[in-house]
């Protein structure tokens, strides 16, 4: 037996079977631990013909994970969580079949999708994450959460290599928000209880703030970060991350100087990366720098750009076409310059006919030409995009009421 | 003391244009002005929103 899928599972209905159908074509077997569903979970394992493992959950994930890992009869073994999708499932039996003797394990270019209710947007965050690795009693989850193999697998004398090949999906905000907030605060209870256990763990730490940013726990979010750039040992790519959600949390609270200087300093640390320029872009759009906004989104990668290389720190961004259209649009628009505006909402509806953002964008730049009629078709197909997003709602209503006065321009913070 | 305070608070607030052209260089936002904002500005969402997976 080549692979064994292994998943861990607790209330999945929703997401199982579109994990589970894509790596049917690969998977010999695929092993499921769950940890007290009370949904369909099981039923909809079970029809999938996965073996199904009862285990009481114990608070901790790579005890779950490692149960499963114990029975799987695959020689590699790729790990998933229900809300990921594996593209290209054939592309791993590939790099499976031509792994040379000393290769343990592949980090796999993670998509973490990630929708905003505010606007309907998405966002791409590129994360490389070890799930494909060989069969062997040494190489186990280590963490009690965000829980990583990595160091077991280079304990066991094997190298670690990049899989180009196959993408894993990642439907991050899938989830009503009382239960994002209940994941968080449960995560915060493992990771205070991971820093116990080791204080040092600075990949303990990040998640920390990050989650206690999640949480509206600002100061004490900050202070972690803060933690993360001053410590003597700490792997770059956590630092230059730690810096860029350093600048946000900054920006946030109107410290735009020093959000600035953040990014510098992420940027000092590692150049080639996305995150820092995305950060950087936002903070000076915030400001009502457009023009410096715009060079900063230029910089940053796009998701389906071939020549992209893997993300080069935790947390990375990259753009997909409708949201890089939409960011530069929205800069040309605030500097009034309405045709680039144009051709840049046109340029992202390109690349996504259905992008809400670009079709407002449009819609925008037809109230700046007096051009209603546009204007409305424009703030319909937003509006069919994404039903629960108010602003083209607001606006389309706004023009019923008064169709001959279009919108006034919104004042930039610089002038306001 | 309190303007000390005051001073510190301005200066983490104003992006220093050196920094700015340190990062971004020059000729990439050469030809194009800051200032000529007489568009719309769409508001973008916060922060919070993005970076949590």
């Amino acid at each position: 037996m080549l692979l064994s899928v292994c998943l861990i599972t607790k209330n999945e209905e929703r997401f199982l079977a579109g994990c589970l159908e894509s790596v049917r074509p690969v998977a010999d077997e695929i092993v499921l631990v769950d940890t007290g569903s009370i949904d369909r979970t099981i039923e909809i394992a079970e029809g999938a013909g996965c073996r199904v493992l009862h285990r009481t959950w114990d608070e901790d994930f790579s005890a779950a994970r490692n149960a499963g890992i114990s029975e799987a009869r695959g020689r590699w073994i790729l790990c998933l969580d229900a809300d990921e999708r594996v593209s290209d499932s054939v592309a791993l039996l590939a790099a499976i079949h031509e792994a040379a003797p000393e290769v343990g394990g592949f980090l796999i270019e993670r998509h973490d999708i990630v929708t905003h209710p505010e606007d309907g947007q998405t966002d791409v965050h590129p994360i490389e994450i070890l799930r494909l690795f060989r069969n062997h009693p040494a190489i186990r989850y280590e963490g009690i959460v965000h829980e990583r193999p990595n160091e077991t697998v280079i304990c066991a004398g094997f190298q670690i290599r990049s899989l180009t090949t196959a993408k894993l999906t990642h439907l991050v905000n899938h989830l009503p928000q009382e239960r994002l907030e209940a994941k968080q605060q449960g995560y915060l209870r493992l990771l205070d209880r991971e820093l116990e256990r080791d204080a040092g763990n600075s990949w303990a730490h990040y998640y920390r703030g990050k989650t206690l940013w999640f949480l509206r726990r600002r100061e004490e979010a900050e202070a972690a970060f803060r933690g993360i750039v001053d410590a003597e040992e700490c792997p770059i790519s956590l630092k230059a991350s730690a810096w860029c959600m350093l600048a946000a949390l900054l920006s946030e609270q109107g410290l735009r100087g020093a959000a600035v200087e953040c990014v510098q300093e992420s940027l000092a640390l590692l150049p080639d990366q996305s995150l820092a320029f995305y950060v950087l872009a936002e903070v000076l759009y915030a400001d009502g720098r457009f023009a410096h906004a715009l060079a900063a989104y230029r910089r940053v990668r796009r998701s389906m750009d071939p020549e992209s290389g893997p993300s080069q720190v935790l947390g990375d961004l990259c753009m997909t076409p409708g949201k890089r259209g939409y960011k530069l649009g929205c800069c040309y628009l605030a500097l009034g310059a309405l045709a680039e505006a144009e051709e840049h909402f046109r340029e992202g509806l390109e690349g996504e006919p259905d992008h809400g953002g670009c079709h407002y964008g449009l819609a925008r730049v037809a109230l700046l030409r007096d051009d209603l009629a546009a204007a409305r078709v424009r703030l319909e197909a937003a509006i069919q995009h994404d039903p629960t997003w108010k602003v083209p709602r607001e606006l389309l209503a706004d023009l019923h009421r008064s169709p001959l006065t279009p919108a006034p321009a919104t004042p930039s913070p610089k002038t306001a | 003391m309190k303007r000390k305070e005051q001073q510190k608070t301005k200066d983490l607030e104003a992006i220093d244009p050196a920094v700015l052209e340190e990062i971004l260089g020059g000729a990439q936002v050469a030809g194009i002005d800051d200032q000529r904002t007489t568009g719309t500005v769409i508001p973008q969402i916060p922060f919070n929103s993005f970076f949590h997976s």
